[in-house]
Formats: structure tokens, C-alpha cells, sequence
């Protein structure tokens, strides 16, 4: 009696398992014959098939239940990646979509076709800031401080900037209507034949009443190492005992582009700057031989908006006492990207390698130190004076 | 002979069950695989294997692992829907906002107030954890878990700190009045169902007062009971007071509450993205039945609450005074992701029962009455004197 009781339960003990054995069984050979379709993502490496499945579930979602319909899929996927490229945590690692990179790429070449306003977006205005000299804006009369209502009949108001520098900039040659609101008068339209645009990246004189050269570089474009040494002939013609080189404010571009600036004024082969990868690789730049300006008495100009390559040109100029640097502390942005042309022309600016000054001070987080403190007060600003350029020029007048 | 028979027609009825136990097995994944939803996956997404390879190979610095760029990933995508209430909240979060809003969190029990900037405990809630280790009133607290509270202490912050999951335990610095050195009492946290209704006859008249802090799962519970002891003291008029309460949980206890108001009545629609509409309408235990209600409300008073508001004044039941609420006038569900997050997701808008829509635009009080600084220094409330004012003259 009580071993048929064991037998009995052994049995269906055996028997239970099997069933269970065979449920498995045939769930798995049913999974492997028919596989959740996994969305044909264009090509996920296997490594993530797994961990970017919940994010197939939230697009799902999405899909599925957000209010406003339709959406627009191609904004998502661009969020996607820029929040995937946020997550590195990495401020300079950045994901910028193809149009916004059309107009970065532009700025950075010196020119574009459009018709030479700078604009702000300002409590949802878009307002001139600026007019581009001799441009079209300034041909048809344009001012700063007008405020553009529509662009070809379009209302423009709390519209992202970047969309509507799209709008205004064109092809040279063709025409844009804009309607203008100026002061309180009635907004009347003006209308501009675009052209190709030069920002100069350089701007170069002489300081009134003195032998002192002042070149100011904007930005370290494309374009701004021939505009440097255009500058710098120019400059010498008039025979200056001094040159002050101002990088204030200027957040930097190009590497090489720093090189190039550098070498005009340091001797052949002296180094300019070392980058070093993660995997701990070095790379010594140098400077190139032809600089036009490599025994004048130096000062170089320098705030908390110098940044990046403002910084290794200051760094540089440091290190082989080459100059006298006179300002504030520089930002200490020490990295630098690469910029990648992805497949949709959308840009992927990634932090590839950290550069250090010639005697191999770190640059990232520290900045580059004055040898002449000088600051600039928000009074000074206000009174339009710049003490930082007067104490430039007494230390070169002084050490003549 | 007959054992063998019988042995094989045991084998083969073994051999059928198992045969149907793998048609089954089978059968459960092609159904799971066939319902699962489809996506259609832009051919653009090939943009985000082509930035990770680019990442994985050059970027200098450390690359998280998958899981947090995976929901970075989501995050960004979420960005991009421009909907501020459509967000993903991670696992830790998630299930703190789940068990607050199911009512569940674990507290001590201790009614605090900050004196002098030292917490100091008012009373422990008879037959609390905090009770049961014999906590007094004035007792102070000078540390939680061993960390020092800063000087500029709250009473949220502190009770913040003093609730965690039910069971886990919470270490108290304590000083008393009298003794010599201040001493460590540890306590276990249990189901402590968080009041948030507050209710009480309003000294000197014959209104009752309840306060709605946030609508969880007891919520409507507590609203009822509250109700019930206000009648046995034969009150003659009602303020219900929604300030500063963010919402909570939707329907239920939305639907309880002005179901003691505007009973089976519509409190609000929501409109979908295909244009339909869905219709709530509130139960029926009219409790309030009679009571003339004032409501108070402020910027404060967002979501859930403003469709109790909301409801009473479309129907007539109720006055709000004070200052404008919120409006935050949109549905959102809350979708679990299989790596324990959530995603709340905005489906609908708000409409109140005349059409109104809350979404960005908040309710606009029937007597405005703000509250000034002044007010607050001086611990005045104006509001809830006009209140009663409007209880004992009807206007």
C-alpha cells in the first residue's frame, strides 16, 4: 500500500517533468523557428540586441499612446542619438542634426550665402543684432536692433534661430522678402538679393598714436591663417615695435588652424602643442617654418572665453616666453573632437584626445595663467573702457 | 500479456500528453510572437549604430555601459516629442512613485515640527514604530542614520529621510530634556498609510474643514471617513481645501471624492489623439449631500485636483476661492519597461464637464483672493477667511 503510494507519486513525479520538459521544448524550438521579430534596426552589432530592446519597447510606446500624432520620426531618431551621445556624459561629445551642421560647417569656412545680418532670438523676436558690413542686409537699409516678423510670408515669431536662419540664408543671387518691424513705426517689407558673406575672422590696425599692431582673431576658422598673415604684412609695413594678439573671447576651432596661427609667431620646430590619446599615444605638433612675426615684442590678450585652441596658442606662446600674456585666467577646455560627417550629413563632434602645452602643462580644467592680471569689471564694460588693452600697450611701450 | 498491453498503452497515452505539452510549448511563442507589436523602424535609425561605432572606437573618455546609453537613448527621444510630462523615470524612482502612490511607503510614525532649527517631535503617532520605542513628545532629533541634519532643516525633508520601504530600519540620534547624553534608537519602518486628508470643525462656527494633501489609493477612504465624523457634528458648510496638492492618482479617488458632491455626475472628459472622447463620471456616495463647499485652490493645486475643482464649479456645487491652480491638464500613462522603468507617456487632455480645457491654462478662482507675503509672515490666511465668509453669507 504505502510503496504504491511512493510508486504512484515517483510516477507522476517523472511524469510531471516530462510534461514540463517537453513545454520547454517546444517553446524553444518554437523560438528558434519563429524568433520575435526584432525591428530591422539597420544593423545593430549583436553585443546590443539584447540591452536596446527596452528601447524598442519605449518607442513602441511612444508610438502607440503619445497624444499628439503624427509624429515626426525622423526628430525622434535625432534625439535618440543625441541623448544616447549625452549619456557619455562628455559636455564637447555632441550630436549636432544635419541642418544645424550645414550652418556650422558654413560659419566655420568664413562664408555663406545669405544676406550678412546677425540675428538673435529675443523674447521670441528675432532681432538684428549686427549688420555685416557692405553685405545686403546693409545695402537694403537694414538696422540693428529691427525685428524680422516674417521671412517670405512666414511668421517667424518664437521660431528655433537655426530654423529661421534657414529660411533667410539661400542661394546666392536669389531673392528673400523679410518683414521688418522697426520702433514704432508701421512693419514694411524689404526685399534682398543674397550673396556670398565673408565674416573675416581677423581684424587687424593700428592702436591711434602709437607704433603698436593689434590683431584680433574671432575665431579659429578655416580661413583665419591666410587672413593672419595678410594681417600681419600689413601691419609690418607700418614698421609697429609691438603687437598685441587679442584671443579674448574667441572659443577656439580648427587645430591645425592653431598651428598655423602660432607658427607666425615661433621659430620652426619649436612645439606647439602635444596631444595625447587615450591609449596614451603622443603626438608632437611643431611649428611650421614662415612665421612673419617671430621677434616683435609680444602681448597676448586673454579672458575666461578664450578657450581651446585660443588656449594652446596662448599656452604655446608661454612656454618659449615668446609673449607676455596679459588678462584672466583662460577657460581649460583641453580636448579635442572630431568632427564626423555621418551618413545623413548630421555631425558627431567627438572628444577623441587631450592636448597639454609644450612644457606639458595640463590645459583641461586649469586653463592658462596670465603673467599680468588684468581684469575686466562689469563697470568697465558698462563704460566701454578695456583696461586689459591699456595695460597691454603700457608693457610694450614701456619695454621698448 | 495484459501487463504489456497495458504498459504500452501507458507509453503511448505518456507519449500523446507529451506530444500536446510540445504543441502547446510551441504554440505559446508563435501567439507571443505573432501579438507583439510591430514597429516600423525608420532606415535613419542606421544612424545610431553608425555614432556608437564612431564612439566605441575613439572616444577618450570611459563609455558607459549599454543600459545607461540605452536610456539616454530614451531620454533623448523623448526630448524630442517636446511634452514636458512625457518622461522616463528609472527603476529606483519608479518604485518609490509606485508604492507612494499605492500608499505604501514604510514610515516611524512621528508628527515633526523644525524648532529653532532642531527637529523636534510634536507626538508619535499612538501604536507607531516611534511610539512602540518609546519617542516622547519634545524629544529632539539630532541625527538620521548617523548623519548630522543641516541647519536649514524641513519637516518634508526630514520626513523624506524618515520613510523608506516598508521593514527597512532607520537609526534616530535622539537628546532628551534630562538626560545626560543623547542616545541611538533604531526603528523598523512599517505600512503606515500616510494621512492626506485632514479634517476638523473650524473653531468658532459650525463649517467643516478638510484638506486633500494628494489623491493615493486611501485617499478616498480617508475622505469618506472624514466626512462621516464632520456630519455626526452636524455641520452646515464644507471648505475643501485643495491648495497645494499636486494630484496623485487618477481615477479613483477623483472619483470617489466628487462623487460625494456632484454624485454620478460627469467630472471630466478626456480627449485622445484620434478625437475621441472618454467620459468620467463620479460614483454616488453624496456624503456632502446639503453642505454648501468651498473650495480653495492655488498654483499649487495641479492635475487631479483641479478636476475635483474643476467638477464642483461646472456643476454649480462649489465656489473656488483663492488663486489660480496649475493647469496641468493632461493624462499620462505609466508604461513598465521590462528593465524596471518607467515611461509616463501624455495621452490625452483635460476637459472639464463644460468643456473647459486645463491643459497650460489652470482654473480661474471665482474670488480671487491672493496671499501675500505679508500674510504668510504674519500666518494669516485669507483665503480661508474668505471662505468661511462666503459659508456664512452665500456669496
Amino acid at each position: 500500500m504505502f510503496r504504491s503510494i511512493i510508486r504512484t507519486a515517483l510516477l507522476s513525479g517523472l511524469l510531471t517533468l516530462l510534461v514540463a520538459g517537453a513545454f520547454v521544448g517546444g517553446y524553444g524550438i518554437s523560438r528558434m523557428l519563429f524568433p520575435p521579430s526584432l525591428p530591422a534596426d539597420g544593423g545593430a552589432p549583436p553585443e546590443w540586441k539584447a540591452p536596446i530592446a527596452v528601447f524598442w519597447e519605449a518607442w513602441n510606446y511612444v508610438h502607440q499612446d503619445f497624444y499628439k500624432i503624427p509624429l515626426d520620426d525622423n526628430a525622434l531618431v535625432n534625439g535618440t542619438v543625441g541623448g544616447m551621445v549625452e549619456a557619455l556624459g562628455d559636455p564637447h561629445t555632441t550630436f549636432v542634426d544635419a541642418r544645424r551642421a550645414e550652418i556650422m560647417r558654413s560659419d566655420m569656412q568664413g562664408s555663406f550665402e545669405g544676406i550678412g545680418a546677425t540675428i538673435t532670438m529675443r523674447e521670441g523676436r528675432l532681432t538684428i543684432v549686427s549688420i555685416i558690413k557692405s553685405s545686403p542686409a546693409e545695402r537694403a537699409g537694414l538696422r540693428p536692433e529691427d525685428i524680422i516678423l516674417q521671412v517670405d510670408g512666414k511668421v517667424i515669431q518664437n521660431m528655433d534661430v537655426t530654423e529661421a536662419v534657414m529660411l533667410i540664408r539661400g542661394p546666392k543671387g536669389t531673392r528673400v522678402k523679410l518683414l521688418i518691424l522697426r520702433g514704432n513705426q508701421e512693419p514694411f517689407t524689404v526685399e534682398i538679393t543674397r550673396d556670398t558673406i565673408r565674416i573675416p575672422f581677423v581684424e587687424a590696425k593700428m592702436i591711434e598714436g602709437t607704433k603698436i599692431g593689434y590683431i584680433r582673431l574671432n575665431e579659429f576658422g578655416a580661413t583665419a591663417p591666410d587672413e593672419m598673415v595678410t594681417a600681419l604684412r600689413e601691419l609690418k609695413a607700418q614698421n609697429p615695435t609691438g603687437l598685441i594678439l587679442d584671443l579674448r573671447n574667441n572659443p577656439g576651432g580648427y587645430l591645425p588652424v592653431s598651428v598655423d596661427v602660432a607658427s607666425q609667431f615661433l621659430k620652426p620646430n619649436q612645439t606647439v602643442l602635444v596631444v595625447k590619446d587615450k591609449k596614451g599615444n603622443a603626438d608632437t605638433y611643431r611649428a611650421k617654418s614662415g612665421g612673419t612675426a617671430i621677434n616683435i615684442p609680444l602681448v597676448v590678450l586673454i579672458d575666461k572665453g578664450s578657450a581651446s585652441a585660443s588656449e594652446i596658442v596662448a599656452a604655446a606662446l608661454k612656454d618659449h616666453q615668446r609673449a607676455t600674456l596679459i588678462g584672466v585666467k583662460t577657460f581649460g577646455k583641453g580636448s579635442v573632437q572630431h568632427v564626423y560627417t555621418l551618413s545623413d550629413k548630421s555631425q558627431l563632434n567627438v572628444t577623441v584626445a587631450r592636448f597639454f602645452s609644450p612644457n606639458g602643462n595640463e590645459i583641461d580644467e586649469v586653463g592658462v595663467t596670465p603673467h599680468i592680471v588684468v581684469e575686466m569689471t562689469e563697470d568697465d564694460i558698462a563704460a566701454k573702457r578695456d583696461p586689459q588693452l591699456d595695460a597691454a600697450i603700457q608693457f610694450l611701450q614701456s619695454n621698448k | 500479456m495484459r501487463t504489456i498491453l497495458k504498459l504500452i498503452i501507458a507509453l503511448l497515452l505518456t507519449a500523446l500528453v507529451l506530444v500536446i505539452a510540445f504543441a502547446v510549448g510551441f504554440g505559446v511563442n508563435y501567439y507571443q510572437v505573432q501579438t507583439m507589436p510591430r514597429t516600423e523602424i525608420p532606415q535613419r535609425f542606421s544612424l545610431f549604430w553608425e555614432s556608437w561605432r564612431i564612439i566605441q572606437n575613439d572616444f577618450y573618455g570611459d563609455v558607459p555601459d549599454k543600459q545607461t546609453l540605452t536610456r539616454g537613448a530614451i531620454r533623448g527621444m523623448l526630448q524630442a516629442l517636446g511634452d514636458p510630462y512625457t518622461v522616463l523615470v528609472e527603476p529606483a524612482p519608479a518604485q518609490q512613485e509606485q508604492s507612494n502612490l499605492k500608499g505604501e511607503t514604510g514610515d516611524v510614525g512621528l508628527n515633526l515640527d523644525v524648532r529653532d532649527h532642531v527637529l523636534t517631535i510634536i507626538a508619535p503617532i499612538p501604536g507607531s514604530p516611534a511610539d512602540k520605542a518609546g519617542l516622547r513628545a519634545g524629544d529632539l532629533i539630532l541625527k538620521i542614520n548617523d548623519k548630522l541634519l543641516p541647519f536649514d532643516i524641513t519637516v518634508p525633508d526630514a520626513q523624506n529621510q524618515l520613510r523608506g520601504p516598508i521593514g527597512s530600519k532607520v537609526t534616530l540620534t535622539v537628546r532628551r530634556i534630562g538626560e545626560p547624553k543623547p542616545f541611538d534608537v533604531e526603528l523598523t519602518r512599517e505600512k503606515y498609510p500616510l494621512p492626506t486628508v485632514e479634517a476638523r470643525v473650524l473653531p468658532g462656527t459650525t463649517f467643516g474643514y478638510i484638506k486633500v494633501t494628494m489623491e493615493t489609493a486611501e485617499t478616498a477612504n480617508e475622505f469618506a471617513r472624514a466626512l462621516d465624523t464632520l456630519r455626526a457634528q452636524k455641520i452646515t458648510g464644507l471648505v475643501l481645501d485643495l491648495r497645494n496638492n499636486p494630484g496623485g492618482l487618477f481615477p479613483d479617488p477623483v472619483l470617489e471624492i466628487t462623487g460625494h458632491f456632484v454624485p454620478n455626475n460627469v467630472v471630466l472628459y478626456e480627449k485622445y489623439r484620434d478625437g475621441t472622447e472618454k467620459a468620467f463620471n463620479a460614483r454616488g456616495g453624496n456624503k456632502a449631500a446639503g453642505l454648501p463647499v468651498a473650495v480653495l485652490i492655488n498654483s499649487g493645486t495641479a492635475s487631479a485636483a483641479e478636476i475635483i475643482a474643476g467638477a464642483l464649479k461646472d456643476h454649480g456645487r462649489g465656489v473656488l476661492i483663492g488663486e489660480p491652480t496649475y493647469g496641468k491638464g493632461s493624462v499620462q500613462v505609466i508604461r513598465q519597461l521590462s528593465d524596471g522603468s518607467a515611461l509616463h507617456i501624455t495621452v490625452a487632455t483635460w476637459y472639464t464637464p463644460k468643456r473647459t480645457p486645463l491643459d497650460g491654462k489652470g482654473l480661474e478662482p471665482d474670488i480671487a483672493i491672493p496671499l501675500t507675503e505679508d500674510s504668510l509672515k504674519k500666518k494669516l490666511d485669507p483665503q480661508l477667511d474668505r471662505a468661511i465668509q462666503y459659508l456664512q453669507k452665500g456669496t
